[in-house]
């Protein structure tokens, strides 16, 4: 008996503290709490008219499939091949050379090889390989096929709802392959058997029922716009008005809705309204074309489509000559680069022209649609504005380059020069790590969920890393943004890696230096918090007399 | 104290980061070990950097400030990547298993084994600090969480109840 139990030398020897070798090819996908998103519930596909498979979570052990599933995802994808030309070569043309492999942050931080971009479109291009190319159906898995199981549809999800289509990885692919089309084609297949998740079905039936995410009503935009009007007036002393659905006017500003209603959007909502007044702006916002942001996109073009249909058709009800959009990420990826063909031409509206500079915005001559920092750096380009950036001497900033502004429109520079002009203290994080190489939050295309939140710390943790650089390096304590989703997941990211560091959008910024005609003496920022008036100089001048001190 | 085991500090640094990188699956592992820009492979210079800390610590002051720190930066990534408890607190131990695979034959053989036994009694101690940290780690996630959906739930009714009032 004695002799069969192992000694203890023999029992150390086989503790592995690698990880056994496994195949790629041969998946068995662990849905661990804190790693996934819930699935969509029933009403939010009934109300969109999509495919419900009833009440299921990811981690249950049967999905309910419906029986020829295999067969409308595969017809799905013969579908797509031949309506996208893109899809059809990003399938065919990656040679595995390993550009991109290295570029994601969720592989970074979380370090699964399945993260690599590469590795996440073979999960879909092995399906492809075995159904849709003559060698793969003849050799199979010797031509890298794989059949379409229930275990690859596990897995498509897990990984597919871990890319944040932020496309950094496409940006360093030398064919251009863009990784974040194939994440959209594999949920768009998913979502023909009803496979979606929650946080992107749920907004986006409620933004198509009551033109925003959050499901709010006519009367209850207004109430949140009445309610930040009391709060300027508050702060500055000085009522603005913020006319509603009121035809006539210039300009439709559309905002995403989150800055209206969560925080720290709202004091970005502040400055906006603050600059609008000071410069006497004719616009009108629209209580239905209450959002700008489009959970859409993260779920297939169609519903991209059906929800952005508001914005023009507002701008064309209200009898506006242009559209102005405010900060936000994925809602400038759809307005600046799908909104034009799909829902467009505007052939109503204007080129936009800044009524108070007189600048064309040549750049936004299609869509008719200007970004808000392309319009305030205009301002104060043309010293339009009166600022005092000491107001913000309390705040140590950096940038972080938003994915879809950056690398969906290449608005790089205004930003910066917005933050210049209004800040005393601005630091930039490592080259790598901002402008088209910008680190994503690690939560946007849907992923931000509170039940999705390790994932997240995942996902994020190379853009944290870069703050806690210049935190520790420059004493940087507010990373300003220009995206909604961003100032939403920012925040607990940062609480969980660089806990010093705040989250602001632009505009906060800007609205706490500037100065408004009439206003009341102010010691405190939007927030509430104290403004410590030329801190820096104060610093400066204590060095200096320091300084000759010592040599004196 | 002069220690044959701090003489042999490189080659014991390097084999703990590579056991350390081998727990992360094959393909992540080597790029764990291109440790080329701070930015572009976090994780692996964190690794390498805290390791060292950790290493001089625990062969001269045991400076608690330095090892918490240390330990802190290691586990609160180990702490939200797919590890279980006992692998993610598992790094100090592998201290042990680099000291054995490089540096045990000669301190048993030069008579150093009391040094050995020294260093082994830190690193359990350290270990358990460890413990501490990665249950702290959890626990700010759970913490997150809370808040985050408190504010979702929570954030918007106060501002109208703010106003009721």
């Amino acid at each position: 008996m004695a002799e069969k139990l192992p000694k203890p030398e023999q029992l150390a020897e086989d503790i592995k503290y690698s990880p056994p070798p496994k195949d790629w090819m041969d998946p068995k996908t662990e849905f661990k709490k804190g790693t996934f998103n819930y699935s969509a519930v029933p009403s939010a596909l009934d109300y969109l008219d999509l495919p419900n498979p009833g009440k299921w979570q990811p981690h249950d052990e049967e999905w309910p499939l419906p029986d020829n599933w295999q067969e409308t995802v595969l017809e799905g994808m013969r579908d797509r091949l031949k309506k996208y030309r893109s899809f059809q070569v990003f399938m065919d043309i990656c040679v595995r050379c390993g550009a991109c492999a290295d570029k994601c942050h969720y592989f970074i931080g979380s370090g699964d090889p399945k993260n690599m971009p590469v590795l996440r479109a073979e999960l879909l291009r092995s399906i492809y390989r075995r159904d849709f190319t003559t060698i793969g159906k003849i050799l199979g898995p010797l031509a890298g096929g794989r059949k379409l199981t229930v275990e690859v549809l596990k897995e498509w999800f897990f990984y597919f709802y871990q890319c944040t289509e932020c496309r950094r990885c496409s940006v360093f692919c030398p064919y251009g392959i863009d990784t974040a089309e194939i994440t959209m084609m594999a949920r768009e297949l998913m979502n023909l058997i009803g496979i979606s998740i929650d946080w992107i079905c749920t907004p986006a039936a409620n933004c198509f029922r009551t033109g925003n995410h959050l499901g709010i009503q006519p009367h209850g935009f207004k109430d949140s716009v009445d309610f930040a009007v009391g709060d300027l007036e508050d702060i500055t002393g000085i009522k603005v008005d913020v006319p509603i659905n009121e035809k006539g006017h210039e300009i439709l500003f559309v905002v995403p809705s989150a800055d209206y209603f969560a925080d720290p959007h709202y004091y970005g909502f502040l400055g906006y309204l603050a600059l609008f007044h000071e410069i006497g702006l004719d616009y009108t916002m629209s209580s239905f074309a209450s959002e700008g942001g489009n959970f859409g996109l993260f779920h297939s073009a169609d519903m991209m489509k059906r929800l952005n249909a508001k914005i023009y058709a507002e701008a064309k009800r209200l009898g506006v000559k242009w559209i102005l959009g405010g900060e936000c990420g994925h809602m400038w990826r759809v307005l600046h680069q799908y909104m034009d063909t799909m829902n467009g031409p505007a052939d109503f509206l204007e080129e936009p022209v800044s009524p108070i500079t007189k600048t064309k915005f040549e750049n936004a001559k299609s869509t008719k649609m200007v970004h808000i920092c392309e319009f305030t750096a205009d301002l104060i380009k043309n010293n339009k504005l009166k600022l005092d950036p000491r107001r913000n001497d309390h705040r140590v900033v950096t940038f972080h380059d938003s994915c879809n502004p950056s690398r969906a429109m290449g608005l790089l520079d205004e930003p910066r020069y917005i933050i210049e002009k209004v800040s005393n203290n601005f630091f930039e994080m490592p080259e790598n790590t901002i402008r088209e190489q910008t680190f994503c939050c690690g939560s946007g295309a849907g992923l931000g969920t509170d039940e999705n939140l390790e994932m997240r710390l995942r996902g994020g943790l190379p853009r944290a890393n870069a703050v806690k650089f210049v935190h520790d390096k420059y004493g940087v304590n507010m990373l300003a943004c220009i995206c909604a989703i961003d100032k939403a997941t920012l925040p607990p990211l940062l609480e969980y890696w660089v806990p010093e560091c705040g989250v602001c959008g632009v505009h906060e910024l800007v609205g706490n230096a500037l100065l408004m005609k009439g206003e009341k003496e102010r010691d405190t920022d939007y927030r509430g918090e104290p403004m410590i008036l030329g801190k820096k100089a104060e610093a400066e001048t204590e060095v200096a007399q320091k300084e000759a001190k010592d040599a004196g | 104290m002069e220690n044959y085991i701090v003489s042999e500090k490189t080659a014991i640094l390097n084999r703990w980061f590579d056991l350390i990188v081998n727990t992360y699956p094959d393909d992540t592992a080597r790029f764990l070990k291109n440790r080329g820009d701070k930015f572009a492979n976090p994780v692996g210079y964190t690794v390498a950097d805290n390791i060292e800390i950790l290493f001089d610590e625990i062969c001269n002051e045991m400076d608690f400030e330095r090892l918490n720190t240390a330990l802190d930066n290691l586990l609160r990534i180990r702490s939200v990547q797919n590890f279980t408890p006992s692998q993610a607190v598992d790094v100090v131990y592998l201290l042990k298993k680099a000291i054995h695979l490089e540096v045990l034959e000669k301190c048993v053989n030069g008579q150093m084994l009391q040094q050995l036994l020294e260093i082994e009694n830190r690193i359990d101690a350290t270990a358990l600090m460890a413990f501490d940290v990665y249950v702290k780690c959890r626990e700010k996630i759970f913490e997150i969480r809370l808040n985050e959906a408190r504010r979702g739930m929570f954030k918007p009714f106060s501002r109208r109840q703010k106003e009721d009032i």
